[in-house]
């Protein structure tokens, strides 16, 4: 390769050329005897021409030559410098030829390998295919490639990919049939291939036991909605096969609102799409149909899968049966729903106390709306009625664990008590940790009231039956000594002392008789004079009956409307009410006052009537009677009715004032209500039925 | 002078009450409970009836309708010391069923001979 060793073997090449030249000269001059008789100087000339041809001749010959030197020299080194390795092997499989590359993944140096049998690199569970190979190469003229593990001398291992093909050796090594083949392999390490081989089908293989075990449907589908793969747990869920959806479209499984909700969506994500916006996941709520022909709710997860240049060329999904999860809304709505419209009032705390949640009830019963509670306790509620000791007994019930029942007096927002039955439960998590407290809650104020009233009227009906038995006895009495008084009475000329002691004995019967006949009145035995009645001819007598009887220092003022209706009544009756509660009334007021008498026809709605079950929702007329007085605790109001109950001294009432009133009104089909305050006075207001008009 | 008959479970109350009458010259019958009171009806056709309502067995109110129902035209005066039947007194319900006059007790001689009177008049 122009190194000295080289040119010296060119230049005894040329002499021996030379002598070779001038010894076939000297044959050719002996067999040329066309010569003789030529003039010298021609021949000379043409031998001249002749050299001349052979000097370029060889100029052409030495550098083609070169040229020739060069491109063997440039591809020996593409033969020794390549990436691959390249062997020649002889028929016999010995190595001919190796290059650089070769030499080095076998690790054994250039010159070494030359004669060795090449099988003794091949791993020896390849060797069947290595021989196999071979035979196949030299049997055929085409290129034949082969992958096997090569073996080095230090024991490593490493795998190659053979390509290779057949060529003629050089004629000396002719073997008896007269060919002489070769084997020139390019041996091409794939060693990290099959390691990134091996390590993608790992992965593959764990992702798709990952996709066919998920208890998902993961799908795919193509640009026209078909399924080209979905995962077997489509099977376990909807029980169609995989072969049975393969090939079918998304179409097939949805009801036709479905249908139109996906469609619609779709075009906008194409839309999308062809704009250069790339969608991501869309979520869906769909009903899918089952192979029994039932429906199951599933949520799909939908993305777009784009290929290499970023065309839309399908969608990957993801569904999950969320029957269970929507049947648990369902069930969860609905209690939502029956917490939010019951009536009781519901309070959720959290385990500390605080309240998480209220329902409108509750919003309702206490005049607070939910933002005003959340985050408070339920001490906002608290009224003066309970001590420490009953809030601390709850909270030691209910933290141990048990349900607490009983009976609250709380306070509104706008200050009124009311009364309420409540049960307060602890829950529970799976792990058994307490999370809430939740509270039932019943306003029972109207009840109490109701019940109180009812309790009243039983009273009332006790003593009235009571009441009723002794009168009949003492009136039977009562006859006997005024009627026998009548007969003497009847006998003429009696002696005076006689005469005023009868008298005496007169009028202390007929007082009894009162005194029982104001006790029949208020067991409703005496029997009434209805007629109809206008309250304000009565009012203004008794007005100036009043004016008579009562103190100067106690104004008395009235107040009658001018169109009042007018009510069905006993005007006797109703004016012992009215001188009762006027009397009453200046009880009240030993240093002076004012007492108001009222009259107006008023309308009674469902709502006011809900509090006074005997009264009956419809037009009535206002009798009131106000004093400046010393008012009643609600204590006392309780017990005004009550047949002897009385605040006077002993001596000056006998108790039965109001409830000979009461039994009055019940008769007449009114009602009286009680307002009293001990820093203001009392009021009160009695209701008669109203009549139309005036009956003939 | 009238032919009055006087029926009273009370034996001092029908006593008194037949000298009440007699005062003025009435001639009395005295019957002490509504059963004997309308057997003697059955027999002697009084110008007045004169009934206590609270009695044993047959009471007022009975004897009043049956009376009425017999004898329209019977002219009846009820009496009574008290009781009550739901939302009636005695004599208001006596009223209903058609008696002419009423009387509570302790009533007074002058008032009985009164209603007396003007029930004779009728």
């Amino acid at each position: 390769m122009g190194d000295k060793r080289e040119m010296d073997e060119t230049g005894n090449g040329f002499s021996r050329l030379r002598d070779e030249a001038e010894g076939k000269l000297a044959k050719s001059l002996d067999a040329a005897p066309e010569l003789e008789g030529r003039d010298p100087a021609e021949i000379i000339h043409e031998l001249r021409i002749h050299q001349i041809e052979l000097e370029m001749q060889n100029e052409e010959l030495k550098r083609f030559q070169y040229a020739l030197e060069e491109s063997r020299n440039k591809y020996q080194d593409l033969y020794d410098f390549a990436p691959v390795g390249y062997f020649t092997l002889s028929r016999k499989g010995l190595i001919d030829e190796v290059n650089l590359a070769g030499a080095a993944l076998l690790a054994i140096p250039r010159q070494k390998l030359i004669k060795m049998r090449f099988s003794h690199f091949v791993a020896p569970e390849f060797q069947n295919r290595w021989y196999l190979y071979i035979a196949s190469v030299f049997d055929h003229e085409e290129k034949q490639n082969c992958d096997l593990t090569l073996k080095r001398e230090d024991g490593s291992s490493f795998h190659v990919m053979l390509d290779s093909i057949r060529i003629d050796g050089p004629a000396e090594q002719q073997g008896e049939n007269g060919v002489n083949h070769r084997l020139r392999i390019a041996v091409i390490d794939i060693t990290e291939r099959k390691r990134a081989e091996e390590t993608l089908r790992e992965s593959e293989e764990k992702f798709r036991y990952m996709t066919e075990n998920s208890t998902d449907v993961i799908w795919h589908l193509d640009r026209n909605y078909c399924f080209d793969y979905i995962s077997s747990a489509d099977e376990r869920i909807r029980g169609f096969m995989q072969h049975e959806v393969i090939g079918t479209t998304v179409w097939s499984l949805l009801k036709p609102e479905g249908i139109e909700h996906v469609k619609h969506m779709n075009a906008q994500r194409l839309s999308d799409e062809q704009n250069g916006i790339r969608t991501g996941t869309v979520r869906y709520e769909l009903e899918q149909i089952c192979k029994d022909g039932s429906w199951i709710w599933t949520e799909v997860n939908v993305t777009a899968h784009h290929d290499q240049n970023g065309e839309l060329i399908g969608l990957h999904g993801v569904a999950r049966d969320i029957t269970e999860r929507k049947r648990e809304e369902e069930a969860l709505k609905l209690l939502y729903a029956a917490i939010e419209q019951a009536a009781e009032g519901i309070i959720i705390t959290d385990p500390a106390g605080i309240i998480q949640y209220v329902n409108p009830a509750e919003e309702a019963i206490t005049g607070y709306n939910r933002d005003e509670l959340i985050g408070r306790t339920p001490s906002i509620f608290k009224s003066d009625e309970h001590d420490e000791a009953f809030y601390w007994k709850i909270w030691e019930t209910i933290n141990a664990g048990n349900v607490w029942s009983g009976r609250f007096i709380n306070k509104k927002k706008d200050g009124t008590e009311y009364h309420e039955d409540a049960s307060i439960s602890p829950v529970y998590d799976k792990s058994g940790n307490l999370i809430n407290f939740v509270a039932a809650k019943h306003d029972v104020t109207k009840e109490i009231e109701l019940q109180q009233q009812l309790l009243q009227a039983q009273k009332m009906e006790a003593i009235g039956t009571l009441a009723g038995g002794f009168a009949h006895d003492f009136n039977n009495l009562l006859q006997v000594i005024l009627g026998h008084l009548d007969v003497i009475l009847s006998v003429p000329d009696l002696p005076e002392k006689i005469q005023s002691s009868l008298n005496n004995i007169d009028r202390a019967a007929t007082s009894g008789a009162e005194l029982i006949k104001g006790m029949l009145l208020y067991s409703k035995k005496m029997p009434f004079k209805f007629q109809p009645v206008d309250l304000n001819t009565i009012v203004t007598s008794v007005k100036s009956l009043l004016r008579r009887t009562i103190s100067k220092n106690i104004k008395i003022e009235t107040l009658m409307a001018h169109d009042l209706s007018v009510i069905k009544g006993d005007s006797t009756q109703i004016e012992q009410v009215l001188i009762n509660l006027a009397i009453n009334a200046r009880d009240a007021m030993p240093d002076g006052g004012g007492l108001t008498i009222e009259t107006r026809t008023t309308v009674l709605d469902e709502e006011f009537c809900l509090s006074y079950p005997d009264l009956k929702p419809g037009r009535f007329v206002l009798l009131s009677v106000t004093d400046t007085g010393k008012g009643m605790d609600q204590e006392t109001v309780k017990h005004i009715y009550d047949p002897f109950f009385t605040t006077k001294e002993p001596g000056k009432g006998t108790g039965l004032g109001l409830s000979v009133v009461y039994g009055i009104l019940e008769k007449h089909g009114g009602k009286i209500i009680c307002y009293s305050d001990p820093s203001v006075g009392t009021t009160f207001r009695i209701y008669f039925p109203a009549i139309e008009e005036v009956p003939e | 002078m009238a032919n009055i008959l006087v029926i009273d479970d009370d034996s001092m109350s029908r006593d008194l009450i037949a000298e009440m009458l007699a005062e003025k010259g009435h001639k009395t019958v005295k019957a002490c409970d509504g059963k004997e009171g309308l057997q003697l009806y059955d027999t002697t056709r009084f110008d007045i009836v004169i009934t206590d309502m609270i009695m044993p067995d047959v009471e007022g109110v009975e004897t009043i309708i049956q009376l009425k129902k017999n004898y329209p035209d019977v002219k009846i005066i009820a009496i009574s010391g008290g009781g009550r039947i739901s939302a009636y007194s005695h004599l208001s319900l006596a009223e209903k069923f058609g008696v002419q006059k009423t009387l509570a007790k302790p009533f007074r001689t002058n008032d009985l001979l009164t209603a007396v009177d003007e029930l004779l008049e009728i």
